[in-house]
């Protein structure tokens, strides 16, 4: 039976992640999880667990930063923020996304729709 | 491309903070579970349910965390770190292989850090006293004179006032004096006069009073002197009531103004100074004493910088043109050697240190031949990893990282040697010449030592590891992962090993023939000291030294007014002088009747014997007894009559016992001297000093008057069955003449215990070497056959099975081993039968057939370690079943 979960293509994730921390201002981990999970309606594929590696590729990078704070629940949470140069970052990669994907678009449609 | 640097720089800092890092990520991934427990708990979940449901919901733990690490670290670098450990566990796991390779890298490169940084420390040390750094010499070069000219004060007045980009100009001239405290007691100090300027230059500040000041200088000054901590300490229990206290130095009374630290010991390793007694502008070029011209470069300015204005500065000066003088500009100590013959023999020196490369790079070369046969016993493990995608230079890194992993091991306890051996060698000089090292001398190894050290690091790991490591990839895949199941393999001793075992062979041999030659030398001089027929611990020998500007005849004068004292001293049996102590020059000679030689045939043949120049008294100093004849006149001595005296081994060896007295000889033309030396008449026979039954021509002696107070040192020897002969000796130059000094004062058998410890520490410097290619060889003869062994296991079971006699199996195994020990001795024996027949010592042979006897007893001796080494696997292969070799 096939999944219907779908699975990340690679580099994809840093995208997402920087998007959603633009959007939606400081997020911790577990908050990114449960917000991409919303957005997706549920059929991402992403195991919790991977979204570290990401999460200290990109502050490496310089594009988010984290800081420790507290959730309204007063636990204690390591905060994620989008910094100036993601910000630029999100726009260089968001371009680049629509580009590719309106190009796999073209290319996965029906032949006769689009000789028509 | 900063995006990229950034990260980099996060992953290094990362690597560094690790444990930081794995806190971080376990109080985050702890955050979130907790959160998600939370959450669940919220919505009605008990506890207990919730902890695991919020485990499950997250994924791995220890997943997660494994990749934030590799996201973290870079992958490459973690693979080196798991090389290195391997590595570590791999040295334990062969505790054979690790010694053998450890001990000759230790030695390979201990020897050659030593080595270097003991030319470094000699040659061209950095100074790490204040101002050190742009401290310089200079030198005045005059070819007319055959290079440096040291009586340079007229050029010194000329320079000095011209030099802009020199600061602190100044000369210094060392010399032994006698320091007299009010106790009446003398003792040398190594005294020097000097500028006050190099106080200046080097600003180290006086431990009491104060240094030398420009004023100390001046005509009609009041005569100062500045002490060291050592004399300070050792003739002045420390008392700095010292300083204002009035001593005599030489024949001038001088009050002491400060105390110095050990630190300052310049211009070499004085412990006295005084300003200059000399004006530089009252002498005329080429006059006046010898001096070192010292300065310091103007802040920012370059060694070359002042060397082009003193080469200006020379060029003006000199008006005529074809007279080609120049002055040389060098740092401080390397200045100390320009001009002497040193300079081309430092340049030599490290020129030499290709040779301790060549040993690196043949020890390394063998140990690579151990870990090549030990790399064959993980063929299968390579074949496997390389099929399962692993590349060469994965698996080249990866052996390359063990042994780097040795040759650190290695590199630390050879450090540690070097240390040791330099801190030998400064004992040794020390004792030999009776006064400290330079003060620039210091056995702490180096910054360019250490890079040379770790550059031999990683040159021989990369030999070690990287050699097997091609040779064990290079082999074609398909074809060793067919054979990996067998126990045959595919790696095979090639040309390549064979080279470096017969090498190794051959080095052991020319080592240990040298080491045996080096070690019959000590012992042969040591008995010859044995063999002088006197209590040596009575006779004190010491340097009778006067200043340059003392002429010849009042040098002569004085020593025969020392020598009146001495006689009249009644706890001193006797006294003389005499040029060499011990070791007597070399002396050419032709008889004005060559038919009297037995020795020299055929006509026109010169003769080689041992020859010494002698002053009054000597024969009854050191107990020769008259045998014909007479012993030299006290009026032959001062005039230096052309007269001689032979000793018995002449008479009978030269002159097959014919009576000596009244032959005429004299030295012939040599390369250096194209006249003859005048004809000498022998005037007398005495007995032999040395006892020793065995003698050849060359133990011959002949002596001749000396040429008292021709040179600045004289050699005094003094018989004295008193304790005290060494006080006695000092009061009566003290007596005679204030200004003589006397140097290294000590005992016959400290003299000779001294010269025996060089050719001890020689031969045991050797001897390890020696030791070390023994022990490659060896191991490297064993790890040959037993591969051939285990390489052949299944040919020779097949043999045997098939009626085989052992010797067959014997030859088989050992066959390509003897034949490499063969050519290896044989390539080996002749430098080694060169460096065996050089003469050591000269005066004393154990008889022509040393060098071959030598030689011989090496390759035998060779021959038996390599037989006992091929014991245990010529046994293994006689003991093979041919039925476990079939099924194996």
């Amino acid at each position: 039976m096939p999944s219907e979960r779908i699975e990340l293509l690679q580099g994809t994730l840093d995208l997402i992640v920087l998007r959603a921390l633009s959007t939606m201002g400081p997020l911790h981990a577990y908050a990114l999880t449960t917000r991409l999970a919303q957005v997706s309606d549920h059929p991402l594929a992403l195991n919790q667990g991977t979204l570290y590696p990401a999460l200290i590729r990109l502050e490496h990078q310089g594009w988010i930063k984290g800081v420790w704070g507290r959730t309204e629940s007063n636990r204690e949470a390591k905060f994620y923020k989008i910094t100036t140069s993601g910000r630029t970052e999100l726009t260089r990669q968001a371009e680049r996304w629509r580009r590719l994907a309106g190009l796999v678009d073209k290319l996965l449609l029906d032949p006769q729709e689009s000789g028509s | 491309m900063f995006a990229r640097l950034r990260r980099i720089a996060a992953r290094l800092t990362a690597q560094f903070r690790k444990s930081h890092a794995e806190q971080e990520l376990a109080r985050e991934i702890q955050s979130h579970l907790q959160l998600i427990e939370d959450e669940l708990m919220a919505a009605g979940m008990p506890p207990a349910e919730a902890r695991a449901a919020a485990r499950r919901k997250f994924g791995g733990v220890e997943q997660a965390k494994e990749l934030q690490r590799d996201a973290r670290s870079f992958l490459w670098l973690t693979g080196w770190s798991m090389d290195l450990k391997l590595g570590a566990r791999m040295l334990i796991k062969s505790p054979g292989l690790t010694t053998i390779a450890v001990i000759a890298l230790t030695v390979a490169i201990g020897g050659g850090a030593a080595y270097l940084e003991f030319i470094n420390d000699y040659f061209r040390p950095s100074l790490s006293i204040p101002g050190g750094d742009r401290l310089v010499g200079l030198v005045y070069i005059d070819p007319a004179k055959g290079g440096s000219e040291a009586r340079a004060l007229h050029q010194f007045s000329q320079w000095a006032p011209r030099l802009t980009t020199v600061q602190h100009l100044g000369f210094s001239r060392e010399l032994e004096q006698n320091l007299v405290t009010a106790d009446g007691v003398s003792e040398t100090v190594r005294s020097a006069e000097v500028t006050a300027s190099i106080f200046q230059a080097v600003p180290i500040p006086a431990l009491h009073g104060r240094p030398l000041l420009p004023a100390d200088e001046l005509p009609g000054a009041v005569p100062v002197a500045v002490i060291g901590e050592d004399v300070w300490r050792g003739r002045f229990a420390a008392d700095p009531e010292v300083v204002g206290r009035t001593v005599q130095l030489g024949g001038t009374q001088v009050t002491v103004v400060g105390i110095m630290p050990a630190a300052f010991a310049l211009p070499i390793n004085s412990n006295v100074w005084t300003p200059p007694r000399v004006r530089p502008d009252r002498f005329a070029n080429g006059e006046g004493p010898s001096v070192r011209m010292f300065g310091q470069l103007m802040p920012g300015v370059s060694v070359s910088g002042a060397q082009a204005e003193l080469s200006t500065i020379v060029q003006s000066l000199t008006a005529d043109a074809s007279r080609r003088t120049s002055g040389v500009v060098k740092p401080y100590v390397e200045s100390i050697w320009t001009g002497s013959n040193l300079v081309t023999q430092v340049r030599l020196l490290y020129a030499t240190n290709i040779f301790s490369l060549a040993l690196l790079g043949l020890c390394a070369a063998n140990v690579a031949t151990l870990v090549f046969a030990r790399t064959a016993t993980r063929e299968a493990e390579i074949t496997v990893r390389t099929a399962l995608g692993a590349g060469r230079g994965r698996i080249v890194a990866q052996l390359v990282a063990e042994a780097l992993v040795l040759t650190s091991v290695a590199a630390v306890t050879g450090f540690t040697a070097a240390t040791l051996g330099l801190r030998k060698i400064r004992e040794i000089s020390v004792a030999a010449q009776n006064e400290p090292m330079p003060f620039w001398w210091n056995e702490q190894l180096g910054l360019e030592t250490l890079a040379y050290g770790v550059l031999l690091v990683v040159i021989a790991s990369l030999i070690i590891g990287g050699i097997p490591a091609l040779k064990a990839t290079g082999v074609n895949l398909q074809l060793r992962l067919k054979d990996a199941g067998s126990t045959g393999g595919t790696m095979r001793f090639g040309r390549w090993w064979t080279a470096v075992v017969v090498s190794q062979v051959a080095v052991t041999v020319v080592c240990l023939v040298a080491m045996a030659a080096v070690a019959l030398a000590g012992v042969s001089m040591s008995r010859s000291f044995d063999d002088l027929d006197l209590p040596q611990a009575e006779y004190l020998t010491a340097y009778a030294e006067f200043r340059e500007e003392v002429p010849a005849a009042q040098r002569q004068q004085a020593l025969f007014e020392l020598k009146r004292r001495l006689s009249r001293d009644t706890a001193i049996v006797n006294a003389t002088f005499v040029n060499r102590v011990w070791n007597h020059e070399e002396f050419w000679l032709e008889f004005a009747q060559p038919e009297v030689s037995v020795a020299a045939k055929p006509p026109g043949d010169v003769l080689w014997v041992q020859g010494a120049q002698v002053g009054p008294d000597y024969f009854e100093t050191f107990g020769h007894r008259l045998l014909a004849g007479r012993r030299f006149t006290s009026g032959e001595i001062e005039s230096r009559a052309n007269v001689a005296v032979v000793d018995e081994t002449f008479v009978q060896l030269v002159l097959g016992g014919r009576n000596a007295v009244g032959l005429q000889v004299r030295q012939p033309p040599t390369d250096t001297n194209d006249k003859p030396g005048p004809w000498l008449e022998i005037v007398g026979v005495v007995t032999d000093l040395s006892k020793n039954p065995v003698k050849t021509t060359e133990d011959a002696t002949l002596y001749r008057p000396m040429h008292l107070g021709a040179d600045t040192r004289t050699r005094v020897v003094v018989h004295s069955r008193s304790a005290d002969a060494g006080a006695r000796l000092r009061a009566a130059a003290l007596d005679v003449d204030p200004n003589l000094g006397l140097a290294e004062v000590m005992t016959m058998e400290r003299l000779v215990d001294s010269e025996v410890q060089t050719f001890r520490f020689l031969s045991t410097v050797i001897g390890i070497v020696a030791a070390v290619a023994l022990l490659l060889s060896t191991a490297g003869i064993y790890s040959l056959i037993s591969f051939t062994l285990s390489r052949r296991e299944r040919e020779i079971g097949i043999r045997s099975a098939l009626g085989a006699a052992p010797r067959q199996v014997v030859r088989a195994v050992l066959d390509r081993a003897l034949k490499q020990v063969g050519i290896g001795i044989l390539i080996g024996s002749v430098p080694g039968y060169v460096i065996g027949s050089l003469d050591l010592v000269g005066s004393y042979a154990f008889g022509a057939w040393t060098p071959l006897v030598t030689t011989a007893a090496t390759i035998l001796f060779l021959v038996l370690v390599a037989g006992l080494s091929c014991v245990v696997p010529v046994r293994r292969a006689l003991r093979l079943q041919p039925t476990d070799a079939l099924r194996s």
